[in-house]
């Protein structure tokens, strides 16, 4: 099926500016959130919580560790969720009108992407002033992009389609999501984890792919086993979910 | 015939729609891991093969419920057929719900774009698109950059039945959609369909209007719980459908006796034309209390017109149980000789020798468009008044005849 483009584009449209509709500053919010939060962190890590970790030799190394893994992280988050109740939120829209219904998660997972971005360029911004911006491995970046939005719009598009027969992923997403988050090393570096668990992280999707952030922004160690893991995971998740959702689509009719 | 001829618009074949109710909510998802049904299916249409040619204004007639939207929402794609298949060739435009995309926040704008990309129309002509919905509409600039939920049920209307034509279907599906805004707009619309009707597309419409049925559609399709129970020349499967209809009133009147007869135009005080009075007379004098078989009798119309556009009138006798024994109108007999004019006009439909027998009877009354789809005023059960036969023939009416004796 060719994704109807010009329909996602109106949607995407739609969504990002419906979540600041009727406020003062309007889009402005979508930069304004991610800096503030930055900042909010930023006072409590560099001068009130002055914990360090052993990978980042940088002043203030846990604040910088802590956004490298976050940052997306809290864009997967915000985009499953959302993709998780977007079809069924959307039941009596597609009862009435003819819709192309992939449009729906993968406009959530994408929009999700717009305080990722502009948190990225603050942070990107920060490590340049810090001066460790240089430590970094530019190059793993736009890998670790390409592996994060292939793995969560194929897992948003098989929770989409999933969510109708099942209603309880509504419930048990977020709570997986949490499960999850925990068992990726963001709140923690992995040289506090014991070394012989090290090897459960590469069953987590997205501990590889906060791994790799990590090592993009701040040129943490990547292990071959890291990277390999991530590829296959994009494989699964990315071209799994899909194929979930081409085969389930067509049941769609008939619960609608 | 063309050596790419695209096969008929639209065609269905063994279609059917259930709607599957599960016991448990764990049933649904082992259908779908098992492949199994574990269901009860609700059939709202079953076993329909139908294929219209191209070109054909097709309609549907049939009870509430008895499946008629779910066949149009088949073919219009917001439904898919559990058994059976639809295929529909080229572009549909469904005036279903109309508007029913439309997100109230958003503004008309956006929501035309919206539905331009959901039709399918180019990036490139979206524009021109737009432009003609705007058009069409005949909303303000102004208008369309607020959000939806500020319109008027009018403006609402008007804009959704914009966005939903202006984008050249070669397949119209129309749920009695014929009535949207003000008279104005009623017009405009009304004068779209017959336009793509016209311009060779295939309509495909249904209608409790049976008038409308009749004059519109040369096939037509009873749906009967959920089945195609007539199909063809539109005259026999209506006229199956109201056999079926009037034995269904009969056992409903039992219940609920008929309200009194009274005098109640039910045209807007913007209509254009309105009835004003309708009188008879006999040879007895104006408004009698009885007609006597065989005289002559004219029933004289009198309408305010306020614009200068053409129109028809209609009439009907009906006997007291809304049984209609006649009815006929101006453009029957003279399709291209409407009325026009501003001001009060009367017409007149005479009747040289009254055939009915005796019995109690009213008038309903219509003034019609020049199309003679769109009704513009009307009044139902007014002027009752008795006939009584002086002979000894019995029933309803008095047909010709002769007696041919053995000499």
């Amino acid at each position: 099926m060719a994704f109807p483009w010009p329909v996602f584009r109106i949607w995407l449209r739609r969504d990002i500016k419906s979540r600041y509709a009727g406020s003062l500053a309007g889009l402005l919010w979508a930069v304004i959130s991610p800096i503030a939060t930055i900042a909010l962190f930023y006072l409590l890590f560099a001068f009130i919580f002055q914990i360090r970790v052993p990978e980042i030799a940088a002043q203030s190394g846990f604040f910088f560790y802590l956004l490298a893994g976050l940052l997306p992280w809290l864009s997967i988050a915000e985009g499953l969720s959302r993709a998780t109740g977007v079809i069924v939120g959307h039941e009596g829209f597609l009862q009435k009108q003819a819709f192309p219904v992939e449009v729906l998660p993968v406009t959530v997972v994408t929009a999700s992407l717009v305080t990722q971005g502009v948190g990225t360029l603050v942070f990107v911004v920060l490590l340049w002033w810090a001066g460790i911006l240089g430590e970094g491995v530019p190059w793993l970046w736009p890998l670790a992009l390409i592996a994060q939005l292939a793995m969560t719009i194929g897992l948003g598009l098989a929770l989409a389609v999933l969510a109708m027969h099942l209603r309880d992923l509504l419930h048990a997403t977020p709570l997986v999501l949490q499960f999850l988050f925990y068992a990726s090393p963001i709140l923690y570096p992995m040289s506090m984890v014991p070394v012989a668990v090290h090897h459960l992280y590469l069953l987590n999707p997205f501990a590889v792919l906060v791994r790799t952030y990590h090592a993009a922004f701040l040129g943490l160690e990547l292990p071959m086993a890291v990277l390999v893991s991530l590829g296959i995971w994009t494989l699964v998740l990315g071209g799994g979910g899909y194929l979930v959702f081409r085969t389930l689509k067509p049941t769609l009719g008939e619960t609608l | 015939m063309t050596a790419s001829d695209p096969g008929p618009p639209v065609q269905l074949a063994g279609a059917g729609k259930a709607y599957r109710v599960y016991r448990r909510p764990l049933d649904r998802v082992k259908e779908v891991f098992w492949r199994r049904p574990c269901h009860d299916p609700l059939w709202a249409l079953r076993d329909v093969d139908l294929e219209l040619t191209c070109g054909e204004t097709f309609g549907l007639v049939g009870e509430n419920g008895a499946g008629k939207s779910t066949l149009l929402k088949l073919v219009a794609g917001t439904l898919r057929p559990t058994v059976g298949r639809v295929r529909v060739a080229g572009r549909v435009a469904a005036l279903l719900e109309l508007g029913a995309g439309f997100h109230p926040d958003e503004s008309g704008r956006e929501n035309v774009l919206l539905m331009g990309a959901l039709n399918k129309v180019p990036t490139r002509a979206l524009d021109d698109y737009y432009r003609s919905v705007v058009d069409f509409s005949e909303l303000p600039e102004a208008v369309l950059e607020r959000p939806v939920k500020t319109y008027s049920s009018g403006m609402f209307m008007r804009l959704a039945f914009a966005a939903a034509t202006a984008v050249e279907p070669d397949v119209l599906v129309i749920d009695e959609a014929l009535s949207v805004g003000d008279m104005h707009f009623q017009k405009k619309s009304l004068d779209r369909i017959m336009y793509f009707r016209e311009s060779g597309r295939t309509v495909l419409f249904c209608s409790h209007n049976l008038y409308q049925v009749r004059s519109l559609c040369g096939r037509a399709a009873w749906i009967h719980q959920g089945r195609v129970v007539a199909l063809g020349a539109t005259e026999e499967v209506v006229t199956a459908y109201e056999a079926h209809e009037r034995a269904r009133t009969e056992r409903a009147r039992v219940a609920a006796p008929a309200s009194g007869a009274a005098w109640r135009p039910v045209a807007a005080a913007s209509a254009p034309v309105r009835l004003v009075a309708v009188t008879i007379e006999t040879p007895d004098g104006v408004n009698p209390t009885v007609i006597e078989t065989f005289q002559p009798v004219r029933f004289v119309i009198e309408v305010d017109s306020h614009e200068p556009r053409p129109f028809h009138l209609g009439l009907a006798i009906r006997r007291n149980d809304q049984e209609n024994v006649f009815g006929t109108a101006t453009h029957f007999l003279h399709a291209d000789a409407s009325l026009q004019g501003v001001g009060r006009q009367v017409a007149a439909l005479r009747i040289p020798a009254f055939p009915l027998l005796s019995g109690d009877y009213a008038l309903n009354l219509y003034v019609l468009d020049d199309t003679g789809l769109q009704v513009l005023d009307m009044a139902e059960g007014i002027l009752p008044f008795r006939v009584l036969h002086a002979g000894r023939e019995f029933g309803l009416v008095h047909l010709p005849h002769e007696w041919e004796l053995p000499s």
